[in-house]
């Protein structure tokens, strides 16, 4: 498969369908002998940011540390072994629900969303 | 029979929703300025707008993607970010005079000022979205924007000269004031081709949950009803120039001049039309352009969205365009004046929209995305030409408008 | 080398550099194969026309490059794994002759 055409700014579908962001960046480990192989999928903010330049994602990943704390600078990894199902999208076998890729989700239902009866 | 039920309601949306603070002003400023000379502006814009739609529910029901969706997917981040960014500006701009004519149809039906309209019509446009459906929004508002017809009987029962009616369809130069001809032209056109109205399209039919079974009714909808909604647009124009023209007033540059222009075919009952036309008109594109600013910004970074699913379930989505609507209110509560943000934004979006339609092209060409139901060259060559006929006025008419009024 | 993680996305489009430090053109496109549940590089693509894949539609690419002057340079090449040299991830080079590589087809 192209990583380019068919994998990377693709979207992300968890084990119910719900859609779970675009992959941002994928992760390639290198060693000598051994064949190249891509080991995580990368989600996030500073992933995005850091791809439009190394200033930009430096920026990025201070907001995130300062809003999130210093967990927030890294992106989120998602190991290679999950995925399920590469068609249109990327079906992958998680429960989004109980990933912290839901974290931002469910912190702004709390503190906003159910407020307003949403 | 289902389907034809969805075509009549597909087409009778289409025609309710076709008027809205800007090419109602443009259409209203054309008559008044230049009688008939505009209609042919009216006209490119209705056609390159119908093929735009068409295309776009043609890709959503072949790829069961959206617009936005797929120009990330196929472009790469990095590069949607420009027709990202364009779209972004342009919605809101049209955002903010949206609810500024929501607001103005307000005072002028009730005497309180638009500046503290302003909050509470933020406020209903939300309400809204927030509690309604994509069906309820839809079909329900467009179905009240019909009332926009009255622009329609008007400009049969005012009898113009039909034969120089059919003579503007022909572009001409004005005998007087070019360089306001041309951004008259260019705003209808950037009120017309406005790239929320094909993207919202694409998100909407996904939200439909169209397949390839629609691609007929698609063509047939965005056929028909862009068509029909265009002749509104029009009968705006001829309406003008039949009761502005000949009173002597050339030049709408705010809408205080307007609530009056169906006055001497309606009576008091004009003022009634043309107000609550101008309310209704705004408000549906009000829910529209909010929508389509979450749809760009969900889809653009993989978010969960859906106007049909509760806000908890695609937070992201909703508070989007939450703060949309919040920021888009400061405007009219600050006081600016509607008439020149509509037509300010009709401006920029006439600058803009290459940036969203020349990616939107590549996808409607490629394959991969719409398999054998690629562009024709026919398709390919109008959409371009017209918008490049746009961009290029655009370009050569603001620098005079910005400096000369 | 010891092991190294590089981000992917981050290549692409980097000048791939050839003996001499020549540049030989952008890295377009990178083909991985599903082994097992990993998966491993097979082939890089060097300086070709994917970039007209990517914009991919034909009669319209090619008018609206035209338009803008973009003349065709020679055709692109497929780099097997072995090589295609990462041990610095900004300048990618190539371990051997251009020569020795197999053309892209358009």
């Amino acid at each position: 498969m192209d990583l380019v055409r068919d994998i990377l700014d693709k979207q992300l579908l968890d084990q119910n369908g719900v859609k779970m962001g675009k992959i941002d960046g994928l992760l390639l480990v290198v060693e000598a002998g051994r064949q190249p192989h891509v080991t995580h999928i990368q989600l996030g903010a500073v992933v995005l940011a850091r791809r439009l330049g190394s200033l930009c994602g430096r920026i990025v990943e201070e907001i995130a540390a300062r809003f999130g704390g210093e967990e927030r600078r890294h992106p989120i990894m998602i190991p290679w072994s999950k995925i399920a199902d590469i068609g249109v999208d990327i079906e992958l076998a998680i429960d989004s629900r109980k990933s912290p890729l839901s974290d931002v989700a469910n912190w702004l239902n709390r503190k906003i969303t159910a407020r307003f009866g949403g | 029979m289902k389907k034809l039920l969805e075509i009549s309601l597909g087409i009778v949306t289409s025609i309710g929703g076709f008027l809205e603070a800007g090419s109602l002003a443009t259409a209203l400023q054309a008559g008044a300025g230049f009688r008939f000379d505009l209609i042919w502006a009216i006209a490119l814009g209705t056609i390159c707008i119908a093929f735009l739609v068409e295309m776009s529910g043609r890709f959503a029901a072949v790829s069961r993607h959206t617009i936005a969706d797929a120009i990330r997917e196929r472009f790469g981040f990095n590069f949607f970010l420009i027709p990202f960014a364009a779209t972004l500006v342009v919605n809101f701009a049209l955002l903010c005079a949206e609810i500024g004519g929501i607001s103005l149809a307000l005072q002028y039906a009730t005497g309180v000022s638009c500046r503290i309209w302003g909050l509470p019509v933020g406020a209903l446009v939300w309400v809204l979205l927030w509690k309604g459906t994509f069906g309820f929004i839809e079909k329900g508002v467009s179905m009240l924007g019909l009332i926009t017809l009255c622009f329609v009987v008007a400009a049969f029962m005012l009898k113009p000269p039909w034969r120089e009616v059919a003579t503007g369809f022909l572009p001409t130069l004005p005998g007087h004031d070019l360089g306001k001809y041309l951004f008259v032209a260019v705003s209808i056109l950037g009120a017309s081709i406005s790239p929320y109205l094909f993207m919202f399209y694409s998100s909407g039919a996904v939200e439909d949950e169209w397949d390839e079974s629609y691609l007929v009714t698609n063509r047939l909808i965005a056929g028909l009803g862009m068509s029909f909604g265009g002749l509104v647009g029009i009968a705006a124009l001829v309406t003008a120039a039949m009761v502005f023209l000949p009173r002597g007033i050339t030049e709408i540059d705010s809408f205080d001049k307007v609530p009056v222009v169906l006055n001497p075919v309606f009576g008091l009952w004009g003022f009634i039309l043309v107000v609550s036309s101008l309310g209704i008109a705004c408000l549906g594109a009000s829910l529209e352009l909010s929508l389509q600013q979450g749809y760009l910004v969900a889809q653009g970074f993989g978010w969960n969205w859906g106007e049909d699913l509760p806000p908890r379930a695609d937070p992201g989505f909703s508070l989007t365009y939450t703060f949309t609507i919040a920021v888009a209110t400061l405007p009219t509560v600050l006081g600016a004046d509607p008439m020149r943000v509509t037509l300010l934004s009709t401006s920029l979006t006439a600058l803009s929209v290459p940036l969203g339609v020349i990616p939107f092209l590549f996808l409607m060409n490629d394959p991969k995305y719409v398999g054998e139901h690629r562009n024709g060259w026919i398709g390919n060559a109008a959409v371009l030409f017209i918008v490049a006929l746009g961009f290029v006025l655009a370009l050569v008419t603001l620098p005079l408008q910005m400096f000369g009024s | 080398m010891a092991k190294q993680a590089i981000r992917l996305e981050l290549l692409i489009g980097k000048s791939v550099l050839g003996v001499g430090n020549k540049v030989i053109g952008p890295l377009e496109e990178i083909v991985a194969e599903q082994r097992g549940g990993a998966l491993v590089i097979q082939e890089y693509h060097v300086g070709s026309y994917a970039v007209m894949e990517r914009l991919s539609a034909w009669s319209i690419g090619r008018a609206v490059l035209r338009l803008f002057g973009a003349t065709r340079r020679s055709g692109g090449y497929r780099v097997p794994w072995a090589e295609f040299d990462l041990s610095d991830p900004d300048r990618p080079r190539l371990r051997c002759p251009v020569s020795e590589l197999a053309p892209l087809r358009d």
